[in-house]
């Protein structure tokens, strides 16, 4: 089950390489939606821009996984309340590493297979 | 003070290195775009003692690339008839100069923070190249409730969470002369693998070894157990019968 739906991100993700501005990326669509002609014209322009690492858009998509955005929430309800005090002992460590601990092991899947 | 400590440090994931199978070599080409990334950043704080240049032979450098890139560096040598120490040109033989004379002068560059010595810090940390790769490509924002002392930094992978180093690899810092594009991930990637081979320089070897000891030991356990069983086959086919003396 768990399986399938990164398998998803991964296939959005190749989509998008190819024929960009089909959805908002929040990051990796930023060059592209800047141009919007058409896919040739803005593959040639990303070479020009310089390489885009492939992590941190990663990371973005798999934290919208459905695997791991409950833990998102957690983290980031977490850091509103810990923030909307003024004196309290509570840190957001824990939430934050088992988000991240999540995140990561989908964007180890498929990290790799974009480097060379 | 009382509070739910969380974990020390987040674990890092397995990432699927090229080199993770029981009989696969490291890749040669990260290795040298690694040992590009070494020098041009790494090397400006971080030592490297155990690996000399004739090290490079072979794995990474032709054997007149490594020299050229021994004689780009002055190394002290001597002394002389003079009793004078004096700088010459690297040789083959040399180690990889270091960074700082000595920790103490290291720790007075670095605001405090002495920067190990990475000959086999693959080993010395757990996660290995994981954690390597991790570290360097996981530097983030603090989570709330968390103050970074000035002059640290937020890095959720090293133990306590603030690390003396701040983040070093950037988009596109230096050119790959393969042309590979030098993303922050390509980049820890290459490192990571350069370091995973200076801490395991007979890497390959390993698996070579492996491979030859498996066939041949087999092979010799598959004769062994032939030349048992036809030894012992007039033993074991042997009948006892007992015969009743007859009246």
């Amino acid at each position: 089950m768990a399986f399938t739906e990164e398998e998803e991100v991964t296939l959005t993700e190749e989509v998008e390489d190819e024929e960009p501005t089909e959805e908002p990326e929040e990051e990796g669509g930023d060059v592209e939606e800047e141009e919007g002609g058409n896919a040739e014209e803005e593959e040639e322009e990303e070479e020009e821009e310089g390489p885009i690492d492939p992590k941190p858009i990663l990371f973005e998509e798999c934290g919208e996984s459905p695997k791991c955005a409950p833990l998102k929430s957690v983290y980031e309800t977490c850091n509103d309340r810990v923030n909307s005090r003024s004196n309290t002992e509570e840190t957001c460590t824990q939430e934050l590493f088992d988000f991240m601990h999540c995140a990561d092991k989908c964007v180890a899947k498929t990290l790799f297979s974009r480097l060379k | 003070m009382l509070r739910v400590e969380a974990d020390d440090q987040l674990h890092p994931p397995h990432y699927p290195w090229s080199h993770d199978g029981i009989l696969s070599s490291l890749d040669h080409a990260s290795i040298r775009r690694g040992y590009q990334v070494y020098k041009e950043v790494c090397s400006a704080c971080h030592s490297l003692d155990q690996i000399a240049f004739r090290n490079l032979v072979g794995v990474s450098h032709t054997e007149e690339e490594a020299k050229a890139l021994a004689e780009s560096v002055n190394i002290e040598d001597g002394p002389n008839e003079d009793g004078e120490m004096f700088l010459r040109p690297g040789k083959l033989s040399d180690y990889f100069p270091p960074p700082y004379k000595n920790d103490e002068e290291a720790r007075a560059a670095n605001n405090g923070a002495l920067p190990p010595d990475l000959s086999l810090m693959n080993k010395a940390r757990h996660g290995g190249e994981d954690y390597m790769f991790s570290l360097l490509t996981g530097y983030c924002d603090p989570p709330a409730g968390i103050t970074v002392r000035e002059g640290l930094s937020y890095n959720p992978y090293f133990t306590g969470g603030a690390i003396g180093m701040p983040q070093q690899l950037f988009d596109d810092m230096l050119e790959y002369e393969d042309g590979t594009p030098a993303t922050v991930s390509q980049l820890a990637k290459d490192v990571s693998v350069f370091l995973k081979w200076c801490t395991e320089p007979y890497y390959d070897d390993k698996k070579r070894m492996f491979m030859k000891a498996f066939l041949i030991i087999s092979f010799l356990t598959g004769i062994s157990w032939y030349y048992k069983r036809h030894k012992w086959s007039v033993l074991k086919t042997r009948k006892l019968a007992y015969k009743p003396p007859v009246k």
